[in-house]
């Protein structure tokens, strides 16, 4: 039978190894909780200036309301008291086209397109071109778009730590800045976090995949807390809401036609 | 709940600030002391009249099914339930009974794992399920059967069938067996890859859990932690 090839880990004696690192020599003090997720996603280690990035990226999906649909399952689930049971079902509900990190990594495969088009040698008139032909191939673009308000609140403050921290200036964030204008002068549609978090993940270094599987990583804690919270409040109301909540759309009450033999 | 239950500090947001419906809708059950699926009485019609099976058939499909249609859902059933130990839902479920997790963590482990699995067979069936829409078969070498044994467990259906009653002409093909039962699973009612999907977990469910308890808990020495091999290659 063929191995089956793993660089992931390995139990050695006396420690443990961690994509090529000693996990318990190495990484223990050094590396950070962001830094071990993006080691896990793309098998190396960031700089210094790219954990920052990291906990920055992570900070902006602080979107926890536990009325947000996903929010909502993972505590419906974990209202047994389990927190780990409503945490795995929240993980499901990311999995889909509707959450990340297939947007996420829609969005980063995009923008990584567009990128390779936007040479910088390209005058005005043919960014121009680039762009309103990367908008018309798509009749809707990942990480534009959204509801309930008129800008995403992440996004904007994600492009302020972006600048903040020098790296605007990179090659994706750049597209994505271009992409935005865009879309906001053609289409009146705002960036979200998603393609903000893509393009921060490409000029990281990830790929389009990456970027998804990283990202999705880096929202845990928002489940993480709506589980533990409800596990430990066991409300009730999450359980079972009163009948009277529900509103029945479906066939009035009917007799099966066996039953309709079998009457007298 | 009056507005008294509701929380003190109620502030504002988007969520806040939107409109929303008031309840929740529902389209298959009506809940209440006699509830019903699409219409029909469970404890008093369905429980009498149908079985388990066929009402199954009518949650996903919306009608009651005819008595062919029960029978050709039952014998699918059969052929779909064994999930044996070394396909992964059933293994994966093994293996967290043996680390001895809660019950329900066994049986969400299984459910999970056998939804990947009919995903994937589903989407690989998917042209199959067109054709089967087309009602023109044409070629169906695709989806021939990939052994003897599978040619024989197709006939062994055709089989069953006809000792019920029921003959499919999509059966006359040389089909595979997964291929042979969505034919069959189309003939009960069951059309949509999505009720697919949820048929094929449903039905080796039981399978998968009967596996998992018959195992000892906190058994990790009686199973082969090397099964498939696994080798360790650091990145460069």
């Amino acid at each position: 039978m063929k191995p089956i090839i793993t660089r992931v880990a390995h139990a050695g004696h006396g420690d443990h190894q961690y994509f090529g690192h000693s996990a318990l020599a190495d990484l223990l003090g050094v590396e950070t909780s962001t830094g071990l997720l993006a080691l896990a996603i793309t098998g190396r280690r960031p700089t210094t200036e790219e954990r920052e990035v990291l906990d920055a990226l992570c900070v902006s999906l602080t979107a926890a309301d536990p009325r947000i649909w996903p929010l909502k399952l993972c505590r419906m689930v974990a209202s047994y008291g389990e927190a780990l049971a409503g945490f795995a079902a929240g993980q499901l509900a990311m999995m889909g086209h509707g959450m990340s990190p297939r947007i996420m990594s829609d969005a980063a495969a995009h923008l990584k397109r567009l990128r390779r088009q936007l040479d910088e040698s390209l005058g005005p008139a043919d960014v121009e071109r680039i762009l309103r032909d990367h908008v018309a191939a798509s009749p809707r673009l990942a990480g534009y778009g959204i509801p309930m308000r008129a800008q995403d609140e992440r996004f904007e403050a994600l492009r302020g730590f972006m600048i903040r921290a020098g790296r605007s200036g990179l090659p994706h964030w750049r597209a994505q800045e271009a992409l935005s204008e865009c879309l906001r002068r053609d289409r009146r549609l705002a960036p979200n976090i998603g393609i903000g978090h893509a393009a921060a993940l490409l000029d990281l270094g990830c790929s389009p995949a990456e970027a998804g599987a990283l990202s999705t990583l880096l929202i845990e804690h928002t489940f993480a807390a709506n589980a533990f919270e409800a596990a430990q409040q066991c409300e009730p109301l999450m359980q079972r809401l009163p009948d009277g909540c529900v509103q029945y759309v479906g066939p009035s009450r009917r007799a099966s036609p066996r039953a309709a033999v079998s009457r007298p | 709940m009056s507005a008294s239950d509701q929380a003190p500090g109620r502030r504002s947001g988007p969520l806040d600030d939107a409109s929303w419906p008031e309840k929740l809708t529902a389209r298959v059950v009506a809940p209440g002391p006699t509830p019903t699926i699409h219409g029909y009485d469970v404890e008093g019609d369905l429980a009498r009249h149908y079985s388990f099976a066929e009402t199954v058939l009518l949650a996903l499909t919306g009608d009651v099914p005819t008595t062919e249609q029960g029978r050709a859902f039952e014998v699918a059933l059969h052929f779909l339930s064994p999930s044996p130990i070394n396909e992964a839902p059933t293994h994966a479920a093994v293996v967290a009974r043996i680390c001895n997790v809660l019950t329900s963590a066994i049986i969400g482990t299984a459910a999970i794992a056998l939804a990947e699995q009919a995903r994937v067979a589903v989407f690989e069936h998917s042209g199959w399920i067109r054709r089967l829409e087309s009602e023109e078969l044409g070629p169906v070498d695709e989806w021939a059967p990939g052994s003897d044994d599978e040619r024989r467990s197709v006939q062994r259906l055709r089989e069953t069938l006809h000792a019920r009653g029921i003959a499919l002409p999509a059966l006359d093909h040389d089909v595979g067996r997964l291929a042979a039962l969505i034919a069959t699973l189309r003939f009960a009612g069951l059309t949509h890859p999505d009720q697919l999907e949820a048929v094929l977990v449903m039905a080796r469910l039981p399978c998968a859990l009967a596996e998992a308890l018959a195992t000892p808990p906190h058994s990790f020495r009686d199973y082969p932690i090397d099964l498939p091999p696994v080798r360790y290659a650091p990145p460069p």
